[in-house]
């Protein structure tokens, strides 16, 4: 059948015994439809855990200082004429005029001597380029799409444009520190797209996760799963903090947040962690999930590395309650992803009863099978 | 009970977009109306006193001004654009107070500080996009998901047919999905 509509598929969340039989059977063999059910799953999930707020209303003084500061920046770029003497202003005129002729001919010549060359588009205000890579497949080297760091609006984005790879394929992007082996998934792309931008913590740069990797599927690392990965490409020209030593001896975490060792349930899943199908008419509409950590490392862990880890599991913990909530569909594939789901929820429970003390440990979400997600079937 | 509708259009937002892009200042007086109270509030939370909070409103409107060029015009797209830059504003603010201790956060509190404001940003553009769905489609969402009634329970107590409940959570849902799926 046909894709279902949008209304469809949030039918199949809010209600699901009134959804077609047709619906119901091509969502679980669909990726985009698959994809676009989690993440609806996923926001109604965040809704049902939404805390009344109190709003602060801002002080009717602060719209009034931005005003403000717009107008003063206006002025800076505008500068208002003084008051000229004529006889100055007919000097100044002159001196245009014959700077114009002189920049003319200057144009003229470089285009006579040089030829005309192609105009390059005019980059994005505000825009810096910090590095940039060609997205490779290692195996047939072909290149599979290119990828800038940049900073815009104060923000580090990576832009992905892929090349060659089938549409509705569900594609998630990884950077991974090639040291230590530690990988973090910054996004997934939208299926419809050949173009992505995600938000990058500039830290983690920093800290040398630099190797780009294009795995299909939503949550499939390419450590983890070699096959899923689809092309790679390593950034260079980035200044590098200094790494951490390796300690002789294992010291306790630096500050181990309450939630480490007690990660709260009540954490939200973000629809984030589930990949996202894009009802954006623009190229470059992609979702940013929280970075998850896949591998072990190797150096004295970071307590970002940490932070993440715990992260991923509390994600990992509420994608599959909410997985479990849905309605089974009778496969062998979603009997056997509520299984592992089941494993999940099992373990982290065992964690949490577990008293802790200096010889215990919380589980790392690489020790819970970090492939239990339920995934969109591959089709 | 007799509900007005104060949904906001989408295409209305998309306009603001254009608008902005085009340098209008007030569209950009416009969006503060709408969403200045979000991002003061995730400032607020963030940062924890309302200089700073007010400080790191106003650098968010400076920039997103400033950088307007940068804005894909849908109505996805702008409050998750505003939030990016309020986060970054809030982190920077944080990393000038450190500064000021003389004592750096070290990369990875500063990445454990961004993921908490993601977290904490996604909560509260929900809520404010919830509100902003307008009636009775606000109060519908909130009772199926959060007082957890059945439909049957919503039609009864809003007097409202069952069909028309079931319309408003679908497109509400459809709704809030896609207006908090740029941000985090």
């Amino acid at each position: 059948m046909e894709h279902p509509t949008s209304d469809q598929l949030s039918e199949l969340v809010i209600d699901p015994p009134s959804c077609s039989d047709q619906v119901k059977a091509h969502v679980p063999s669909c990726n985009l439809c698959n994809t676009e059910v989690q993440a609806l799953l996923a926001t109604a999930h965040l809704l049902s855990e939404t805390e009344s707020i109190d709003w602060t209303t801002p002080s009717p003084s602060l719209w009034a200082a931005i005003s403000e500061d717009l107008d003063s920046e206006s002025e800076q770029q505008v500068p208002k004429r003084a008051p000229q003497s004529r006889k100055w202003a007919l000097s100044f005129s002159r001196a245009i005029q014959i700077a114009a002729v002189g920049l003319l001919i200057g144009l003229l010549g470089g285009w006579v001597i040089w030829g005309h060359q192609p105009v390059e588009s005019p980059t994005q205000p505000d825009t810096t380029v910090l590095a940039s890579t060609t997205l490779q497949d290692k195996t047939t080297r072909n290149n599979r799409g290119h990828a800038e760091l940049v900073r815009q609006a104060g923000e580090v984005r990576l832009n992905i444009h892929l090349q060659g790879v089938p549409k509705a394929e569900v594609l998630s992007v990884w950077l991974s520190d090639p040291q230590s082996g530690e990988q973090v998934q910054i996004g997934v792309f939208d299926p419809n797209s050949a173009d992505g931008s995600f938000s990058v913590p500039s830290t983690l740069v920093e800290d040398g996760f630099r190797v780009i990797s294009l795995s299909k599927g939503a949550l499939r690392s390419p450590t983890h799963d070699p096959g899923a990965k689809l092309a790679s490409g390593k950034l260079a020209g980035i200044a590098s903090k200094p790494k951490r030593t390796k300690s002789p001896t294992p010291s306790p975490s630096p500050s181990p947040s309450p939630s480490h060792a007690d990660p709260q349930p009540t954490d939200r899943p973000r629809p984030s962690t589930t990949p996202t199908a894009s009802a954006q008419p623009s190229a470059t509409a992609t979702k940013n999930p929280t970075p998850q950590r896949t591998q072990k490392p190797t150096t004295t862990p970071n307590p970002a590395l940490k932070h993440f880890r715990q992260k991923q599991l509390r994600q990992k913990v509420k994608a599959c309650r909410a997985f479990l909530a849905t309605p089974k569909v009778g496969s062998q594939a979603d009997r056997a992803q509520r299984a592992a789901c089941r494993m999940l929820l099992q373990q982290w429970r065992a964690s949490r009863l577990a008293t802790p003390s200096p010889q215990t440990r919380i589980l790392e979400p690489d020790q819970l099978q970090p492939e239990v997600l339920p995934q969109p079937s591959q089709t | 009970m007799p509900f007005v509708s104060a949904d906001v259009e989408l295409g209305d937002v998309t306009e603001l977009c254009d608008q902005l892009i085009d340098g209008s200042r007030e569209a950009l007086s416009e969006i503060y109306q709408r969403w200045g109270k979000l991002i003061y509030n995730l400032a607020l939370r963030s940062l924890g006193n309302p200089h700073d909070a007010e400080e790191a409103t106003q650098l968010t409107f400076l920039a997103a001004w400033r950088s307007r060029h940068t804005l894909r015009p849908s109505p996805a797209a702008l409050p998750g654009w505003l939030v990016g830059i309020a986060k970054h504003q809030v982190i920077d603010i944080r990393r000038q107070q450190q500064r000021q201790r003389r004592n750096d956060l070290a990369a990875g509190a500063l990445a454990a500080v961004e993921l908490d404001l993601n977290d904490l940003a996604l909560s509260l553009t929900l809520t404010n996009e919830l509100n902003a769905l307008g009636e009775p489609k606000a109060t519908i969402l909130r009772m199926a998901f959060v007082e957890d009634l059945t439909h049957e329970q919503i039609s009864q107590h809003l007097q409202l047919p069952l069909g028309t409940v079931k319309s408003h959570l679908r497109r509400g849902l459809l709704q809030l999905r896609s207006r908090i799926k740029e941000v985090g």
